[in-house]
This record gives structure tokens, sequence and C-alpha cells, in this order.
């Protein structure tokens, strides 16, 4: 029985600070904007540090449960707060205020709100950490919306220009919507098991001792089914996946780095959370979870991938690529729970470990390259001359016209691109390469060959429009100035040091863990332990703790 | 077969909630669509006491509040979402918000 104000003590830092920022931004002076980015990467070292002190306390006594079970924490929730806050330092770096009134940077601009944009972007972090830690479903419910909450706010401020103001509006509509949808679930969940304790709903759903799924009431399963779609949102999977392109074109480009992880993040590791639930603590879910995974999986993948080569706008197309990166790891998912079913497959046990850390390493590797992929786009300028005034502010390269030649002019900007993108192919010796490997290999061996091959094929369309960035920016050349036009003058392109910062440890992750292979496994066994840790985390032991009589 | 037993306040709850999402889809003015949003969290709400009478225990109003303190402050980021928008293009119709699409 710890404190749990010592469990959540990441979190604690985390909206301890975004509520210091949130005083500080009522000043309007330059120095408390440029004080509030340092804070925030203070906050979330910090927090990573705190994070990091749990380890020996976790592996001493595997997991801390608050009196009320309400927060419980095992290494699986320890990695999700590592990596979080590790990720989010590299966004927030993205979205570094270097201006000379540090009002945004070449793609943003929040003017004066500085402190208040990084408070919510820390908010919406502390959101994520909070969901890996939650044991309750009112706890999940409340820490996936205080995730969601800010970032609707970020995409509105993020820019002066009415589409990004547009690209809010609908984000928190649909946002709004698949909340909704997702208390439903909850709610059903609740009113067939009469508890709002994951552990306790988890024993509905243990399997006989043949390890056949227990047949539950059909309207829990129906409970659980409508929380996953509401969930779909959130990785933006479909069928909730329709907003991602307008939101993500217009959003300025760091916060869509931002959206692309955050809430993804938060997403999986709920939908994660409701399966070791629906699957009675040993990933024995009905066979209709594995048929709707497998579905949203290959539909996911498809509409990202098809939707993304049909785009002009590369900000789009990397919104229907993380899309598709959605339907990837959700191959993994289907893999986990499909290999308990599966006839033939040979130590389940060891191929849901294997399933489940790919899908924990894949968020890893998303959350490195797609920072990376995000950052080179943003310090490319527009080259679209119907932008001007007040709204050009934080606009930066959205089209391929945009890109065109600008791998020649700046070749270090133009390599750290190519290497994302072929990071996010799955091309070797990239972490995306070992990320793609981890998913299809616990697939293969849970004898998934039908989503395999669909994800192959699905990894050869996406080459399609990710070969055709690089080769936008190192083929075509510049777009020529019309005869008797003075040249146009070309916004000289002065690049933030804390952005390249970005840059340069986002390409750095992608290639250590690419090509030198200890590092790769050193990775893979920390999401392994990560993954048996939760497994280990059986509700038998858990019955005797203490529980508030009622 | 007067009273009323958990079904029927299950049935309110649900049409609520279908009505809001159906309101969703279907209407065109921005604070009309907020409200259909409420009505579906409304709705959940109705299902969440109704169980935690049945149940017996606090779990579902508990979730209640909680669900009226995300609802609030959705509310409030909604109205000033929707002003921001109004002094833009002084109407409320979604479908004058239409520069993205692809």
């Amino acid at each position: 029985m710890t404190d749990v104000f010592r469990l959540l003590l990441p979190e604690i830092i985390l909206a301890g600070m975004a509520l210091v920022l949130m005083l500080m931004g009522i000043s309007k002076s330059a120095t408390s904007r440029r004080t509030a980015p340092v804070l925030t990467l203070v906050a979330l070292i910090a927090a990573f540090i705190a994070a990091y002190m749990q380890t020996d306390n976790l592996r001493y006594s595997g997991t801390m449960a608050d009196p009320f079970n309400v927060v419980r924490l095992h290494e699986f929730g320890q990695y999700i707060k590592l990596l979080t806050a590790a990720v989010g330092v590299l966004l927030v770096l993205l979205a570094w205020p270097s201006n000379d009134d540090a009002t945004g940077n070449p793609s943003l601009h929040f003017g004066t709100e500085a402190a208040e944009f990084f408070s919510l972007m820390l908010l919406s972090l502390s959101g994520v950490l909070l969901t890996a830690s939650a044991n309750d479903m009112i706890l999940l419910f409340l820490a996936l919306e205080l995730v969601s909450l800010p970032t609707y706010v970020m995409v509105s401020i993020s820019r002066p220009a009415a589409v990004a103001q547009e690209a809010g509006v609908k984000y928190f509509f649909l946002g709004a919507m698949s909340a909704a949808v997702m208390l439903f679930g909850f709610s059903y969940i609740y009113g067939m098991t009469g508890t709002t304790d994951l552990q306790q709903i988890q024993q509905r759903f243990v399997p006989d001792e043949n390890g056949v799924a227990a047949a539950v009431d059909p309207w829990l399963m129906f409970g659980v089914i409508v929380l996953l779609v509401g969930l779909a949102f959130k990785i933006a999977a479909f069928p909730m996946h329709f907003y991602a392109g307008d939101v993500y074109q217009g959003a300025a480009t760091p916060v869509t780095a931002f959206l692309a992880f955050t809430p993804k993040a938060a997403g999986f590791v709920a939908i994660i959370k409701v399966l070791f639930v629906a699957g009675g603590g040993v990933w024995v879910a009905s066979q209709t979870l594995v048929s709707l995974l497998s579905v949203l999986a290959v539909l996911t993948m498809f509409v990202g991938n098809v939707l993304g080569l049909l785009q002009y706008n590369v900000k789009r197309v990397l919104a229907y690529s993380s899309i598709a990166h959605s339907g990837y790891m959700l191959v993994g998912l289907t893999a986990l729970i499909a290999a308990a079913w599966m006839p033939g497959v040979n130590d389940v046990r060891q191929v849901q470990i294997d399933a489940l850390q790919g899908v924990l390493f894949y968020l890893a590797a998303y959350g490195v390259m797609n920072a990376g992929a995000f950052g080179v786009l943003m310090l490319l300028p527009s080259r679209d001359a119907s932008i001007s005034g007040e709204a050009a502010r934080g606009s930066s390269a959205e089209t391929f016209e945009d890109l065109a030649g600008t791998g020649r002019r700046h070749p270090g900007l133009g390599l750290a691109m190519a290497i994302c993108c072929f990071s996010l192919t799955g091309l070797p010796l990239t972490i995306g390469f070992f990320g793609k490997a981890y998913l299809i290999l616990p697939a293969l061996k849970a004898k998934l060959v039908g989503l395999v091959i669909l994800l192959v094929i699905n990894a050869a369309i996406s080459a399609g429009y990710y070969l055709r960035i690089v080769a936008t920016m190192f083929l075509r050349t510049e777009p020529a100035v019309e005869e008797g036009q003075a040249p146009a003058p070309r916004p000289a392109v002065r690049l933030p040091v804390p952005v390249l910062a970005s840059i340069v440890l986002s390409v750095i992750g992608t290639l250590v863990f690419g090509i030198i292979f200890p590092a790769t496994q050193a990775l893979s066994t920390r999401t392994e332990r990560a993954v048996t840790v939760e497994q280990t985390a059986r509700p038998a032991q858990v019955s005797s703790a203490v529980l508030p009589g009622n | 077969m007067n009273e009323l037993v958990l079904q029927h306040y299950l049935a309110v709850g649900g049409i609520l909630f279908v009505i809001g999402l159906i309101g969703f889809m279907t209407r065109r003015n921005l604070i009309v669509m907020f409200l259909c949003t409420e009505l579906m969290f409304q709705g959940c709400a109705l299902n969440l006491i109704a169980f935690g009478a049945y149940h017996g225990n606090l779990g579902g109003q508990v979730f209640t509040i909680m669900v009226l303190v995300i609802a609030a402050a959705e509310a409030s980021l909604a109205l000033g979402l929707v002003v921001l928008l109004f002094r833009h293009k002084h109407t409320l119709d979604a479908n004058a918000w239409r520069e993205l699409k692809g």
C-alpha cells in the first residue's frame, strides 16, 4: 500500500508545472515567453527521473497500488511514462519559440500565449502518464479526456491562419462525440459488472481451466466493443479516422507532430488495458474481439495508405501515414489476443509477450521517427504566395511544391528527412525496420499469415508516398522565377537551434536503434520486461487487496 | 407493470444517446451540434445512475459527477471556439468552414 502521491509523482510534477506556467502566462513579457519552454523541459526531465526512480521499487514489489486500487503502477506503466517524457522532450524542442520576440518559430505562432501553450502541452502529456497508471474506469476516462482537451486548444491557438481554427473546431466536435461513445461503452461495462475497478471487471472475463474465453453477458461485450470504437478516435483508426487529414493539415506543424504521438500513445495504452481486462488477464479474449480488431487493422492500414498516396499536401500525407501506422500496431494487438485461439501455436504465452512487446517497441520507434520528419518539414518555408500578412505567420512548407529541390539547398535537412522517411517505410538500418519486424514475427507465430501479407503489401504502398517526399526534395528542381518578375523574396531560412537539436536527436535515435543491434536489443528487452510484469500482475494476487467496503 | 425497472431507464438513456448521435450527424449549426454531444453525454449519465441504483453502490453516481465536470469543461471550450469562428465568418453554419479538404 503505497502513498498515492509517491505513485503519481511524475504526473504531479507535470501538472504542477503546468499550473505554474498558467500563472506565468499572466505576464506578457518576452522573458516569460522565453522561460516557459525551459521550465517545460525541466518538468519533463524531472518527471522522467521520477519515473525512473521507481524502478527499484517496481522490481522489488512487482506492482504498486494505492489503498483504493485506483492507481496501479507496474513496469508497463513505467515504460509508457519514460517513453512519453522522452518523446515529450523532442516535441517541446520542436515548439520552441525562437523568434526575436519569442512569439513562435518558423512554423508556429502562438503570439503572447507561449506559457499557456506549453502548459497545455504538459497537461496533455501528464494525461498519457495518468492513463498508464489508471486502474479504474473513472480515472481512465478522466485521463483520456485530460490528454484530449488541451490538444483542442493547442490546435486552435497554434497559428493565426483560419484553417487552424477550422481544424480546432473539427477536432473538438469529433473528439467530444467520440468521448461520448467511449462513455457509453464505459456505462455498460459498469452496469454489467457493478464496479468501476478494472481488476474486478477482469474477474468476469477469466477463462476456464481449458483456456476457453469466459462466456460473458452480450451487453458486457457490447460495452467493450463500443468502448474500443470510441478509443479508435484517439489512435485515428477506422472508423474514427476521418478527422486526421483535416486536423493535421490545419494545425501548425509542431502541433501536428504532437497530435501524431500523444493522443495515439494514450489511445494504445487504453486499448491495451481494455484488451487485458477483456482477456481475463491472460489475453484470452472472445473471438468477436479478435475478428473486430483484425478487421479494424486491415481497414485502417488500407484507408491510411491508399488515401496517403492521393494527397498533394505533405502534412496530409503524414496524417494518413499516421493512420496507417496505427493499423500496423493494431495487427500486433490482433496477434496478441489471437494467439490463444489459433490452432497450432506453440508456446502461446511467449507469442503474446512478443506481440505486446512489438507494439510497445513500435510506439517508441514511431514517436522518434515521426518527430524527425515533422521537424524537417517545419523548417522548410512555404512558397504559397496566396498566404500573406498575419495569416502567413506560423505557416511553413505544406505541399510537394514547397518541398521541391529543398534537399539540394539544405543537404542536412534533406538527409534527415530521407532517414526518417526510410524509417517510416521500414527499410533496414533504421528503427522502423525493427519496429515492423517485431510486429510481423509474433503475428507469423500466431499464424496470422493473411494479416502479415496485408501488412507487407501496405508497407510497399507506403513506400510510394514516402519515397515521393524524398524524391521531391532531391530530384525536382526549385520552381523557376518567371521572366520579368523580381525574384521572389525568399525568406532566409534561419534554423533555430532547439528544433535542429530535436531533429538531430530523432535521427540519432532512428539510426542508433536501427544499426547498432545491441541498442535495439536493449530497447526490446526493456519492452519485454514491461510486458512480462504486466502479464504476471494477475487478479488472483489482488483479490486479497484492501478494498473499501460499501 | 406500472413500476419503473432498470430497462426503462436504460431505454431512455439509449434513446437520448441515439438522438444526440443522429442530431450530430445531420445538423449543421455548431451550437446545435454541441447540444447534441451534450445529449449523448446525458444519455450516458442516465445509464450510469440507473446502473448505480440497480447495483446499490455509488460508483455510477461518482462517475456521473466526473462526467458532468468533463461536460462543463467541454462546454466552456466549445463556446470559446464557436465565438472565435463567429468573429471570422459571422455564421455558425458548419458548411461555411471547408477550406480543409482532400
